[in-house]
């Protein structure tokens, strides 16, 4: 009798289990006007930017009540874009999505995302290319059609500790030479401070591609390929190994963030850091200031103020079988309002990409951001759908110029062109 | 009754037993087959094609093409990949399979002679194993870096050098080993003390009366008699330092210059992305694990005839 009813038991565990295994299978009502539009918005940020970021879709879905509802979801970095790339096939992926702009021009390709125009005309929302910061619009365009809209512009800068500059009457440094100067004077005076700490590793790759721009150098030729091994990539590795090596305003062997927590204690005059930790280094309670990387690594007349820059964009991936219309305009409401209300997400260190976000008096009181540079010296990545695979080989090899005095310039330059070319080989087929 | 029907009675409850064996069974088999069967045999199916999981239809089949070029062809930069990847996980396999069984073998044969306090000991030695790979690479980072790392500000105050543990070679290896020595030993050291205890107390007694050494009770009745637990150890020891990630991945990112880069960190970031190769990728995760298949089946046939020499 026991038995039975145990057999009976796991009878009905088993069916519960394959029912549950079936899953349900959603079904799509066609809209009806006047309903409220719900909105599967994905993104990436984690952080302390990912609490602004909520309270700007809060107050998006506030002030659009009974119109649209925007549902947030986000997860870290690495498992978004495995997500975005297993669900949006199987046709489960969003309705709106932010990606990083080097990221476009290859979803693009692989056609994994709507061209926005179309849904613009459409709904007859004006989001103009004008209103924004030219370049980062102009590089969201991939064969002519427009992918996605920018939201904010991020970069990296020099942070100083006020402090200690002020301790020895220095100036605020315009270019290298003042900078290297400032530096060793404070290196010298102080116990335990070092000048410019530099982590090996990151963000290592922001400094050196702007080092290339700075020499006049290109990550990638107009046939995509590698362009870095050349004179100016020797000379842009070499600018930023050197701060280490030859200069001796860092020391050797700085891990991930051992650089920004010297920083945050005190035990640092510069440090070079992303736009996108302003608020961690607030939170630190460190008196400091922030200057741009313009003029700090090479003498290019056209390019030595340009530092390098990405951007957060809005895409709407090329999946949603219950696109329509008005879910359209919906999408195009949510992105307008987004980068229109985006000095709100600046607080989080971001350089809002609309020029409506960046001439409201609400961002033009926020401090700090002004320091990382003139919009027009931003720059962002050259474009190509293969341009992970022909640039990305190069960031192992500046971490081993910076970790290594008796590095080869030349060796790792080629080296990094050798596994790029491999890669592209790969992904042309 | 006749005999027969006995028989016949006999097979029924046999049928019966074995049903509500099978029943007990069954929610095992189920997990057994979503999360190992169907993704082996769908990663099999994938390593022979040109997979596209954005578009269906531009997957090609490509038969042994993935294979060939991981393989043979120099001129790919996934032959370069997997030929590095497999060299630094075998060099991790060589390198800490004798220190993950020797060390814990030693540990419980101390800790079977139950000296005082020896039940705390087994606790904090084995405690280490509860810990997820990310708080144990957090701990030991802070222990490793150089510029203010505990092992480092150490050294310095001693009055030597900084050694460059996570970033220069052989310090890479021996900190990704030392890390995961401490992380894993903990299963191995149990197993090797239950089979300890099971071994009769007498043996030994009738060894030394006998007039053997310390060395040779532990050669000739210590190590045979823990062949089984040997072998088990061995065999999960060996597949786990194939499948090796974490350590790497988060201690060192497969510096410096790709040395700690094992296999399992190239064959993730190419599985997904935009111009990802999940053919290529699973085709090297078959490799990987056709050669783990075949070095347990070795070891366990040489374990096998120990046993019965």
């Amino acid at each position: 009798m026991r038995k039975k009813l145990l057999s009976l038991l796991i009878l009905t565990v088993m069916i519960t289990l394959l029912s549950a295994c079936r899953g349900g299978g959603s079904t799509t009502e066609d809209p009806v006007e006047g309903e409220k539009i719900v909105l599967k918005y994905w993104n990436s940020l984690t952080g302390a930017d990912g609490d602004v970021m909520r309270q700007l879709v809060k107050q998006f879905n506030d002030a659009h009540k009974n119109e649209i509802e925007v549902v947030e979801t986000f997860v870290n970095e690495v498992d978004y874009y495995t997500n975005l790339n297993l669900l949006v096939p199987m046709r489960k992926g969003p309705d709106v999505a932010i990606m990083h702009s080097y990221l476009v021009q290859s979803y693009a390709d692989e056609g994994l995302l709507r061209p926005i125009e179309p849904m613009l005309e459409s709904s007859e929302i004006e989001i103009k290319a004008e209103d924004y910061i030219t370049d980062i619009f102009n590089s969201l365009y991939f064969e002519d059609e427009l992918y996605a809209i920018p939201l904010d512009v991020h970069t990296v800068g020099i942070y100083y500790n006020k402090t200690l500059l002020e301790k020895y009457d220095l100036e605020v440094p315009t270019n290298r030479e003042e900078l290297l100067a400032a530096a060793n004077t404070v290196q010298a005076g102080e116990e335990d401070v070092w000048g410019l700490p530099i982590s090996t590793v990151w963000p290592s790759e922001w400094i050196f591609t702007t080092s290339l721009y700075q020499n006049g150098g290109l990550e990638i030729n107009s046939e995509l390929n590698p362009a870095y091994n050349s004179p100016e990539g020797k000379a842009a590795l070499e600018a930023v190994a050197d701060l280490i090596h030859v200069e001796k305003v860092s020391p050797v062997n700085l891990s991930v963030d051992q650089d920004l927590f010297m920083f945050q204690s005190g035990k640092a005059l510069f440090h070079i850091q992303g736009s996108w930790m302003l608020r961690s280094i607030i939170e630190s309670k460190i008196e400091f200031g922030v200057i741009p990387l313009s003029n700090m690594f090479g003498t290019n007349t056209d390019t030595k103020n340009q530092i390098s820059a990405r951007s957060h964009t809005f895409v709407v991936p090329n999946d949603s079988t219950d696109m329509h219309e008005l879910k359209e305009a919906a999408v195009m409401t949510f992105i307008k309002y987004m980068t229109e209300n985006a000095y709100v997400w600046a607080q989080a260190g971001q350089i809002p990409a609309s020029n409506v976000a960046r001439a409201t008096a609400e961002y033009q009181a926020l401090p700090y951001l002004n320091g990382f540079g003139a919009i027009e010296n931003f720059r962002v990545a050259a474009q190509s759908p293969y341009f992970h695979e022909a640039y990305s080989p190069i960031y192992s090899r500046v971490t081993q110029a910076l970790a290594n005095s008796n590095y080869n310039a030349q060796t790792l330059l080629t080296a990094a062109e050798n596994e790029a070319l491999q890669l592209l080989a790969e992904a042309r087929q | 009754m006749n005999a027969d029907l006995v028989k016949k009675k006999k097979r029924i409850r046999n049928i019966k037993e074995n049903l509500s064996a099978y029943s007990f069974l069954f929610p095992y088999l189920l997990i057994f087959t979503v999360f190992f069967i169907f993704p082996f045999i769908y990663g099999l199916i994938i390593s022979f094609f040109d997979w596209n999981f954005f578009f269906p239809e531009r997957t090609e089949f490509v038969g042994f093409e993935n294979y060939f070029k991981i393989l043979f062809n120099s001129d790919s930069i996934y032959y370069t990949y997997f030929w590095n990847g497999l060299k630094n996980t075998v060099i991790f396999v060589v390198m800490s399979v004798p220190l993950l069984v020797g060390i814990p073998l030693v540990l419980s044969l101390f800790i079977d002679q139950q000296p005082y306090g020896y039940k705390f000991f087994r606790t904090i030695l084995f405690m280490p194993t509860v810990l997820s790979i990310s708080s144990v690479i957090l701990i030991w980072k802070w222990q490793f870096y150089n510029n203010g790392g505990f092992i480092n500000a150490l050294l310095v105050k001693m009055g030597f050098e900084e050694i460059p543990f996570l970033l220069q070679q052989p310090w890479a290896w021996l900190s990704i080993i030392v890390v995961t020595i401490w992380w894993t030993m903990g299963p191995n050291m149990v197993i090797f003390g239950a089979g300890l205890k099971n071994i009769d107390k007498t043996l030994y007694e009738a060894a030394r009366i006998d007039g053997a050494g310390e060395l040779h009770i532990f050669t000739k009745i210590t190590i045979p008699l823990l062949a089984p637990q040997m072998l088990i150890v061995m065999i999960t020891t060996v597949l786990a330092s194939f499948s090796v990630y974490g350590q790497p991945d988060l201690l060192t990112n497969g510096g410096p210059n790709q040395s700690t880069s094992v296999l399992m960190m190239y064959i993730r970031p190419m599985a997904y992305g935009t111009n990802a190769n999940p053919g290529v990728a699973t085709s090297m995760a078959v490799m990987l694990g056709l050669l783990m298949i075949t070095v347990s089946i070795v070891q366990s046939k040489i374990i096998n005839r120990r046993d019965k020499a």
